[in-house]
């Protein structure tokens, strides 16, 4: 099933009622998947110490459909759907790499030292410092990429940091919006790209954390579903306990910002703390935290620097 | 002569591979992992139930199963019981992650090495510069077809990841997966969603085998490379036994004979089996568990067994494993109970102590975890994942690659047959 023209628009004009324009936006929307399908606007993603995860969450979106995107976005390119490889697909990167204007999207951390993470015959550092060169605008997706994440967690045996930090050490200045979770969830990359396609600049922000306020505007225990729980003082024992608030078991969502607690995850079906389980702040600057993930409010609150 | 793939795309992570090459046959293979993030350092002396979570983070593909493992072995180390219905949910959540896999291994992961889709117009860029194999398939109405069910499989994975999510809150990374069970409650909607979701992973599974079969007829001379080792082993989990095969003789899986080396070069270290290399995955269960359903396959290729040991026969493996997982699930969403508290909580503020084991089978293979608890912290954590057995210096991927033709600069039955173990560098590289 394909996606049709007319669930297109109605998609993408839900897409600009979120984020606070007049639906008619959904047009310019489409004016630029037209642009997108004729190759005009390009996305190189990189990928430095990272899971895959941020790039395997982004196809698993249903409106739209990764593959209308695909075919939408004709100039993308990732080694991990390549079908060249060695040296061809360097030829490949460093040729669009060439031409610029393309909006770079990075995803992992980036290590202290070289050596932990190379990729054809390169230091991954300098295939980020080239591909920043040329980039109109740089997309950090996922936690990893925009604050360290877990190869910059305490401890942090390959000096892992996060792009922003790795571009400040080397003194290069491009305008740049991060995409934090951990892993990302497919709306909120697909829609940074089509904004900044659409619009030629990147989306507003929130500036503690640099994040799309679209995303990441509110801290997701104020939008939570048993925030009712948290001002009556009721708190689950366990994992899994009904009508509770979670803060007892660790949970992060009154110091993270997002917007799982009403958008959810995989099209809308299930996230943690409606699954009974608490936030763990993935998508905080400060994931995964130095203290134990299921731990007392007390040490989750200490922390606490809202507003 | 020295040639090199770096980087071997289509696959997760960061590798390279250097084959020594005379007469154009390959001599010698050297397979390197280029990332590092120490995650095994990284959750020392931290709270003995982080490791779920960060773990976790090893992969973003198999990442349920590293999660589950991480889980079964710090049960094993603090005597956790687990709530039998939550078990049963945890190991769907399994099911649904080894189809989700194996659809991307072939449809994304593996049809650029035997399709060439740049015949086409209007391919997305990344599909237009295929490796230039002699045999590749370049008819333009097969090239469409494929390419269709190339796009048509993210749909599929949406769907499946969507029930992942109910049971598991979300993926990747499914939060709900804890010591002691899950945390989800399951309404009888979703069971309902299950039925459903099911019934279309069926008719995914008959495409998948048309396709699986189809690419067997067109690549029969597939199966006379990419030999393995021969050695075999799998650990017990859902429908497949800890089983070990070495030197053609068969034994029960003993964990205690497993040893581990620091990597002699990259970053991937060296797991050994009673000192012996062994492969893993789903052709090593397909054929330590004597499956019918895979020889059955070979039968109608009118392939000879002992031609299983190839790189066709992985590929072929790889859907009779989604087959497996498959049946496996329906039997479990047939016998899971619409109910709330499916978990048995430790609390994490005690004081714990102990050091266990966690056995999984993953989409690749045995994955197992070992932690090291002592005063309620991680005092070792240890990780062997499947690509971790396969990929070590010495070990199965190099083995078979010796005696692989190479007819083009661009290597491209060495690539193949580097996929056809499906490498997960992140997994084998914490």
């Amino acid at each position: 099933m394909k996606t049709t023209r007319r669930e297109l628009l109605k998609y993408l004009g839900s897409l600009a009622a979120l984020l606070g324009l007049p639906k008619s936006v959904g047009k310019a929307y489409a004016e630029t998947l037209r642009k997108l399908k004729e190759g005009k606007t390009k996305i190189i993603i990189i990928s430095g110490q990272a899971c895959s995860g941020c790039i395997l969450s982004a196809t698993y979106s249903d409106g739209p459909f990764f593959d209308d995107l695909v075919i939408m976005i004709k100039n993308i390119l990732h080694p991990t759907l390549a079908a060249s490889q060695g040296k061809n697909f360097i030829k490949e990167l460093y040729k669009v790499i060439d031409e610029g204007d393309y909006i770079l999207t990075t995803e992992g951390a980036v290590p202290g030292e070289e050596k932990y993470c190379e990729f054809g015959g390169k230091p991954y550092s300098e295939i980020l410092l080239d591909a920043v060169r040329n980039a109109k605008f740089l997309v950090n997706m996922g936690t990893c990429a925009s604050y360290g994440g877990v190869p910059a967690a305490k401890g942090n045996p390959t000096k892992a940091m996060s792009v922003p930090e790795f571009l400040k050490k080397n003194g290069v200045n491009i305008p740049y919006v991060n995409v934090p979770g951990c892993p990302v969830r497919s709306d909120r990359i697909l829609a940074t790209w089509l904004y900044i396609a659409t619009f030629d600049k990147l989306p507003p922000i929130n500036q503690k954390i640099n994040a799309p306020k679209m995303f990441y505007e509110d801290i997701i225990h104020y939008n939570c579903e048993r925030y009712q729980y948290f001002t009556q003082d009721i708190y689950a024992k366990k994992p899994g306990d009904k009508f509770k608030c979670l803060l007892a078991l660790g949970c992060r969502g009154p110091i993270t910002y997002g917007d799982c607690s009403y958008k959810r995850w995989n099209c809308g079906k299930n996230y943690c703390i409606a699954a009974g389980t608490p936030c763990i702040g993935c998508s905080n600057p400060k994931f995964p935290f130095d203290k134990p993930i299921y731990t007392s409010p007390q040490e989750v609150l200490k922390g606490l620097k809202i507003q | 002569m020295i040639k090199e793939i770096s980087p071997i795309t289509r696959i997760e992570g960061h590798l390279k591979v250097e084959v020594e090459t005379s007469q154009n046959v390959v001599k010698k293979a050297k397979i390197v992992g280029e990332m590092y993030r120490g995650i095994e350092k990284i959750v020392e002396n931290r709270h003995f139930m982080d490791p779920i979570r960060i773990v976790q983070r090893v992969c973003g593909l198999c990442c349920e199963v590293h999660g589950l493992a991480s889980c079964k072995a710090i049960e094993n180390a603090i005597n956790a019981p687990v709530e039998p219905n939550g078990d049963k949910i945890r190991d769907l959540i399994i099911c649904l992650n080894i189809i989700n896999d194996h659809s991307l291994h072939f449809y994304q992961l593996t049809l650029p090495d035997y399709i060439d889709f740049s015949v086409l117009e209007n391919v997305p860029l990344f599909l237009k510069n295929p490796p230039k194999a002699p045999d590749l398939i370049r008819d333009k109405i097969v090239a469409k077809k494929f390419l269709k069910k190339y796009l048509d499989s993210f749909k599929l994975r949406t769907r499946v990841c969507q029930g992942i999510a109910i049971l598991g809150a979300k993926t990747p990374f499914a939060h709900a997966i804890l010591v002691g069970g899950v945390s989800t409650n399951i309404r009888t909607d979703d069971v309902g969603f299950f039925v459903s979701l099911l019934n279309d992973v069926k008719d995914f599974l008959e495409e998948y085998k048309k396709d699986i079969l189809f690419l067997a007829e067109n690549f029969k001379h597939l199966f006379d490379i990419g030999k393995g080792p021969g050695n075999y082993l799998s650990v017990p989990h859902l429908y497949v036994p800890g089983k070990v095969l070495i030197n053609g003789k068969e034994e029960e899986f003993d964990v205690s004979y497993v040893t581990e080396d620091e990597p002699k070069y990259g970053f991937i270290k060296t797991p050994r089996y009673k000192g012996y290399v062994v492969e893993t995955g789903p052709l090593a269960e397909c054929i330590l568990t004597k499956n019918k359903e895979f020889y059955d396959l070979l039968k109608k290729l009118n392939v000879p067994k002992e031609k299983a040991n190839s790189l066709m026969g992985r590929l072929l493996a790889r859907y009779v494993d989604s087959l497996m997982a498959y049946r496996y699930a329906k039997d479990l969403v047939d016998s899971i109970l619409a109910k709330g508290n499916n978990i048995y909580w430790k609390d994490p503020k005690g004081l714990y102590e102990g050091e266990g084991y966690g056995f999984v089978k993953a989409p690749r293979g045995a994955l197992i975890h070992y932690i090291k608890i002592q005063d309620s912290k991680v005092k070792k954590y240890s990780i062997i994942s499947p690509s971790t057995w396969n990929f070590s210096a010495g070990g199965p991927v190099e083995i078979a690659l010796k005696g692989c033709p190479v007819e083009s600069e661009d290597l491209v039955n060495v690539g193949r047959i580097i996929r056809s173990f499906d490498p997960c560098t992140a997994c084998s590289i914490q």
